[in-house]
C-alpha cells in the first residue's frame, strides 16, 4: 500500500498520544506536561484596528447606551386593531404596498450607511447582573439571552450551535447562514493550533469583517452540555470583556444550576 | 462499579461485536456484567433477543422509567442486559430537547445500574457512531472508552480524528481514560489490513493499543444470524471467539482491581502445584 505517512500528521498524533495517556493528564494528579512558553503569534499582513491594543476603540458593552425602557414598548395602535377586522386579501394588499414602498427606500440608501439601530432596553447593558436567567426550559432561557444580547449588542443576526454545528436557537437577519457556517468551518480549521492560540482565553473570538460596518463574530463557550458556539452580527467587534460576558452568561443560561 | 464505553466516530466498526463478545467472556471469567445498549439502532438487542423491540430499556430510562424493570438476565450467570427501548419515544420526550437535562439523566442512570441490576463489576455501553448527543453524554460519563479501529487504509487515516475526540474528552472530563484501541476487521492475508496493523503498533504506544486484534470472519455473520455470541455459535470454541478471550484478559489487566493474581507473579507462571 501507499505509505501511510503522507495521509496523517504523525506528530499530530504523538501530540493527541501525549494528552490522551493517563499518565501525562489531569487523571493523575500530576500537573499537566510543560509546554512552551507563549508565543504571540504576530501576524505579518497589515494591521488592522482591533490589533492596536487590548479593547482599543471599540466598544464596551458599558458603553453601548440602550436609550430608553420606552423605546421598547409597543403603543396601543388603534390601526392594529382596524386591521384585525379587515379581510385577508385587504390585509395582503396593504403589506404589499408597504413592502414595495420599503424597497424603494432600501434603493436609495447610500451603500455605507449603516442601517437603522435596533431598539435597545434601559436595562444597564453590559452588566452579568442586569440579565436574570428564567426558570424555564432550555428553549424559553435560550430565546430570553437571545433578547438580552441583541438588545446589549444590537446585532441584526444570532445564532447558537453545538459543536456538530446543529442549531439550538437561530434568529437571522439579513444575512446568509452560510457566512455562519463558513466561520465555523474556520474555527474548525483553526482547532490544529488551539494550543497556541489559546482558545479558551478570557474573551477570545473570532471577528469577519463583512463590510457596510458589520462584523460577523463568533464566540465559544464551555458548558454542561459541550462547547457551544455563538455567532452573531454586530457593528463593531466586541470588547474582550464584551465577549467574555456574553460568553459566560450563555455558559449560565444552558446550566442555571 | 466501573464503566467502560465502546465507541467511535464512524458506523460500522464492529463495536457491537465488540460490546457483545467482550461483555460475554468477560462474565465467564467470572465478572458480573451489564450490557448496555445506547445506540438508537437497539444493535445489541437485535442480536441476541427476539421480539427486542418489545423490550423497555435505556432511552426509556432516559424518558423517566425506573430501571429496575428494564434490565433482562441471560442464561450466562453474571450477564444481563440493558436494551436500547424505544427511541421514538425519546425522541418526542422533552428530555431529547433539553441536552443539559438529558446529560445529567444519563448520569444518574449509569449510576444507578448498580443497585438496579445487583452487585455489578463493570457496565460495558455500546454507543451509536459519533460523538454527539447521547454517545457524548455516555463517553462523559464514563469511566473508560475502548474505540475499535478499522484495520484499512481510511482507518488509519481516520485514527487522528478518534485521537482528537478523545484528547479533547479527556481535557474537559479527566475521569474518562482510554482503556485502548482494538484493530476490528483484520484481514491478515491481505496486505493492505496487515500492513494498518502493522502502522498503528508503530505509531501507538503499547498501553493505547490492544495487542488482540478482532478479524473479518464470515462466523460473526453467522453468529449474528443465529443471535448469539460467538463462543457460543459452537461445542468447541471458534478461534475468532479465543481472541474476545485475550481481549478480556488484556482489560482485566488495564482495569485497576480487576487483575487475576496472576498478574503478580514475577516469573508470569502458575505452576498447578508447588
Amino acid at each position: 500500500m501507499a505509505s501511510s505517512d503522507s495521509w496523517i500528521d504523525l506528530r499530530e498524533v504523538a501530540r493527541l498520544v501525549r494528552q490522551i495517556l493517563p499518565s501525562s493528564g489531569q487523571a493523575s494528579g500530576s500537573a499537566p506536561p510543560a509546554s512552551p512558553p507563549a508565543v504571540p503569534l504576530v501576524p505579518s499582513g497589515p494591521q488592522f484596528p482591533w490589533e492596536a491594543g487590548p479593547d482599543a476603540d471599540f466598544p464596551d458593552l458599558d458603553d453601548l447606551d440602550p436609550g430608553p425602557e420606552s423605546d421598547l414598548q409597543l403603543p396601543a395602535d388603534p390601526e392594529l386593531e382596524r386591521l384585525a377586522q379587515l379581510p385577508s386579501e385587504e390585509i395582503r394588499h396593504r403589506a404589499t404596498r408597504a413592502m414595495k414602498a420599503l424597497r424603494a427606500v432600501a434603493s436609495q440608501r447610500p451603500p455605507a450607511t449603516p442601517g437603522p439601530q435596533p431598539p435597545r432596553p434601559s436595562s444597564p447593558p453590559g452588566n452579568a447582573t442586569g440579565f436574570h436567567i428564567p426558570e424555564t426550559r432550555l428553549r424559553e432561557r435560550l430565546l430570553a439571552y437571545a433578547n438580552w444580547v441583541t438588545a446589549v449588542t444590537g446585532c441584526v443576526s444570532l445564532r447558537i450551535v453545538d459543536p456538530q454545528g446543529y442549531s439550538l436557537l437561530e434568529r437571522e437577519g439579513e444575512n446568509d447562514p452560510g457566512m455562519v457556517d463558513c466561520a465555523l468551518k474556520l474555527i474548525a480549521t483553526l482547532e490544529q493550533a488551539r494550543s497556541r492560540m489559546q482558545p479558551d482565553a478570557v474573551g477570545a473570538g473570532l471577528y469577519v469583517p463583512l463590510g457596510d460596518d458589520e462584523w460577523l463574530g463568533v464566540l465559544e463557550c464551555e458548558s454542561a452540555a459541550g462547547r457551544l458556539c455563538l455567532s452573531l452580527i454586530t457593528r463593531a467587534p466586541l470588547s474582550k470583556a464584551a465577549a467574555a460576558e456574553l460568553t459566560e452568561t450563555l455558559r449560565r443560561t444552558v446550566d442555571p444550576g | 462499579m466501573t464503566k467502560v464505553s465502546i465507541a467511535s466516530q464512524k458506523g460500522g466498526v464492529g463495536k457491537t461485536t465488540v460490546a457483545i463478545n467482550l461483555a460475554y467472556s468477560l462474565a465467564r471469567r467470572g465478572w458480573n456484567v451489564l450490557l448496555v445498549d445506547s445506540d438508537p439502532q437497539g444493535a445489541i438487542g437485535l442480536s441476541l433477543v427476539e421480539r427486542s423491540f418489545d423490550h423497555r430499556g435505556f432511552f426509556d430510562a432516559l424518558c423517566g422509567d425506573l430501571l429496575a424493570g428494564l434490565i433482562l438476565q441471560t442464561r450466562v450467570p453474571g450477564l444481563s442486559l440493558l436494551p436500547a427501548g424505544n427511541y421514538r419515544r425519546y425522541e418526542q420526550s422533552p428530555i431529547a430537547l433539553d441536552p443539559v437535562a438529558r446529560r445529567r439523566r444519563t448520569g444518574a442512570i449509569l449510576a444507578e445500574l448498580s443497585s438496579a441490576a445487583g452487585d455489578l463489576d463493570l457496565v460495558m455501553i455500546d454507543t451509536a457512531g459519533g460523538t454527539h448527543s447521547v454517545t457524548g453524554d455516555v463517553l462523559w460519563h464514563s469511566d473508560y472508552a475502548i474505540l475499535p479501529e478499522l484495520a484499512e487504509p481510511l482507518g488509519l487515516r481516520t485514527l487522528p480524528q478518534i485521537l482528537h475526540l478523545m484528547a479533547d474528552l479527556r481535557a474537559k472530563n479527566p475521569p474518562t481514560q482510554v482503556l485502548g484501541i482494538v484493530p476490528t476487521m483484520v484481514q491478515s492475508d491481505q496486505a493492505q489490513s496487515a500492513e494498518v496493523v502493522r502502522k498503528l503498533r508503530e505509531i501507538l504506544p503499547a498501553e493505547l493499543l490492544f495487542d488482540a486484534v478482532v478479524p473479518r470472519d464470515p462466523v460473526f455473520l453467522r453468529a449474528s444470524e443465529h443471535g448469539v455470541p460467538l463462543a457460543l455459535l459452537t461445542h468447541h470454541p471458534l478461534p475468532a471467539a479465543l481472541i474476545f478471550d485475550q481481549l478480556a484478559a488484556e482489560v482485566e489487566q488495564r482495569l485497576p482491581g480487576f487483575a487475576p493474581a496472576i498478574s503478580n507473579r514475577t516469573d508470569g507462571l502458575v505452576r498447578l502445584m508447588d
